[in-house]
């Protein structure tokens, strides 16, 4: 229980919260005492009693939350579909839309169209081809590794039961991609001596 | 095993799934499972010997590949035509603008169309020449070749050669009367995991902090079972040796022979010529754990 004078006063004084200032209570005369024993009124208490639970036909209430979505459904239906978000990095630039930058090509011949629809179907069935070996590979390993695991259970228990443990050391793994050319030899060691110029220049010609 | 069952296929199901629960009495063929008490003439009589398997750890130290492969001719066309396709559909950069808006400048100037603008040197740095100078720029820059002195001199101990492929670690060894070509292997210490023999194997083989390596994964990749000749069985007490095989990606560095080692030569050779020094068995357990780069 508390003495929280404001709340008490609004509701004792009709002031909003907001509004009252805590007063100076003997000089006021406001009355802040509920009956004669000087019994401190909080807030919590002046709440009023939870209200009684009125008994409810189960079948009523459904056939109410029943109307209930039908009728969130048909406003849902005359609002139309939801409309997506547009993906940030799917919006192209106003300025490129502009008239003034389209390029002016022949158009394609036929002969060329049709070297090229017959270059795709070559791709697909080369690419189709490379993820078939690609896959008899990898079950290939897979298999391989199946039976390693399984000699080595015949052997011993203990040896396999290490063997399966996951091995936290291995992530975070590095690694530095192939590039189209080698690492020169001996160019890091040229640019810290001020030998190769790597200043970046693009934002000049851009 | 004998109870009555209404569907026959379920009588079958009854039976593997049985079978799969009975540990080391499985006999695994064609990916079809015979439970052992049954007739099965395609496993091995492994239980009338005794002798146990000597277990060794094999490591396969990889040098991944440096430099991308080259395309091939449906790839280079493809590419060719894609790049086609994508300048087709697409808009003028504002570089290329510039460039319109330079040209038409100059042709107005000497037109005498355009007055001269005030404060206007003349010599105003167009979006051509801007284009010249960084076309110099790359001209001066003298990347690496993709075929390397090592390739040349196909010199196989060197892990600059074949940058575009997957190299190996291959040793030579003493094996009872033969030397042969094999993945560096060492047996397995009382107390160790395989892994830990693996790696154990690895720095007894080469000087320290020479080559940084990262093995993968604690379970073995591959296993390669020989059984030794009679005589040998009797006088080691063994039946022959089971090696497993223990991946290793080359982070750092390059492998120097230990002197002391029972290691002849090493070689760092390419998925392709494993065949032409290995013997067939050994080629083919460890090809299917090595996948090649090109497919």
């Amino acid at each position: 229980m508390r003495l929280d004078l404001r709340a008490f006063l609004s509701q004792a004084s009709f002031f909003p919260p907001q509004v009252c200032f805590v007063p100076y209570i003997h000089s006021r005369g406001i009355f802040t005492g509920v009956g004669g024993l000087a019994f401190r009124a909080s807030q919590s208490l002046q709440a009023e009693p939870p209200k009684k639970k009125k008994k409810t036909d189960p079948k009523q209430e459904q056939l109410r939350q029943h109307r209930y979505l039908k009728r969130l459904k048909k406003l849902q239906y005359k609002m139309g579909k939801a409309e997506l978000k547009p993906v940030e990095e799917m919006r192209v630039d106003r300025a490129l839309l502009d008239e003034a930058r389209k390029r002016d090509l022949p158009e394609i011949p036929p002969e060329e169209q049709e070297r090229r629809a017959l270059l795709l179907k070559r791709w697909s069935k080369f690419k189709f081809a490379q993820h078939v070996t690609e896959t008899r590979l990898i079950e290939g390993a897979i298999k391989a590794q199946e039976k390693a695991l399984n000699e080595l259970r015949t052997e011993s228990e203990e040896l396999y039961q290490q063997a399966i443990k996951t091995d936290n050391s291995l992530f975070p793994l590095e690694g530095v991609g192939p590039t189209h050319t080698p690492a020169i030899d001996g160019f890091d060691k040229k640019v810290i001596d001020g030998v190769c110029d790597v200043t970046d220049n693009t934002d000049e010609f851009l | 095993m004998a109870a009555h069952y209404r569907f026959p296929y379920l009588r079958i199901l009854a039976l593997t799934q049985s079978a799969y629960k009975m540990k080391g009495s499985l006999c695994f063929k064609n990916n079809l499972v015979f439970p052992k008490h049954q007739i099965c003439r395609f496993c091995s009589s492994s239980d009338t010997e005794t002798r146990p398997w000597q277990l060794m750890s094999g490591v396969c130290v990889e040098r991944y590949p440096v430099i991308s492969q080259t395309h091939n001719s449906i790839e280079e066309e493809f590419k060719e035509m894609c790049n086609m396709v994508e300048f087709e559909s697409s808009v003028l950069s504002d570089h290329e603008i510039q460039v319109r808006k330079d040209r038409d400048r100059m042709k107005k100037r000497k037109e005498g169309e355009l007055e001269e603008e005030a404060g206007d040197d003349g010599e105003v740095m167009t979006a051509l020449d801007l284009e010249d100078i960084a076309l110099e720029k790359l001209k001066q820059f003298q990347a690496a070749p993709r075929e390397t002195s090592a390739d040349q001199e196909n010199d196989t101990k060197s892990i600059n050669r074949k940058l575009a492929d997957k190299l190996v670690l291959l040793v030579k060894e003493k094996i009872g009367d033969k030397t042969l070509w094999i993945l560096p292997q060492g047996y397995r210490d009382t107390g160790e995991s395989m892994r830990e023999a693996a790696e154990r194997v690895l720095n007894a083989c080469t000087i320290e902090n020479r080559m940084k390596v990262k093995f993968v994964g604690n379970a073995p990749v591959g296993v390669y079972k020989y059984k030794y000749p009679e005589d040998i069985q009797h006088k080691i007490g063994a039946q022959g040796a089971k090696i497993f095989f223990f991946k290793a990606k080359l982070m750092q560095g390059d492998f120097m022979q230990r002197p002391d080692v029972g290691i002849s030569e090493y070689k760092w050779v390419t998925r392709e010529e494993l065949d032409s020094h290995l013997i067939k068995g050994y080629s083919d357990t460890i090809k299917s754990f090595i996948l090649p780069v090109s497919l």
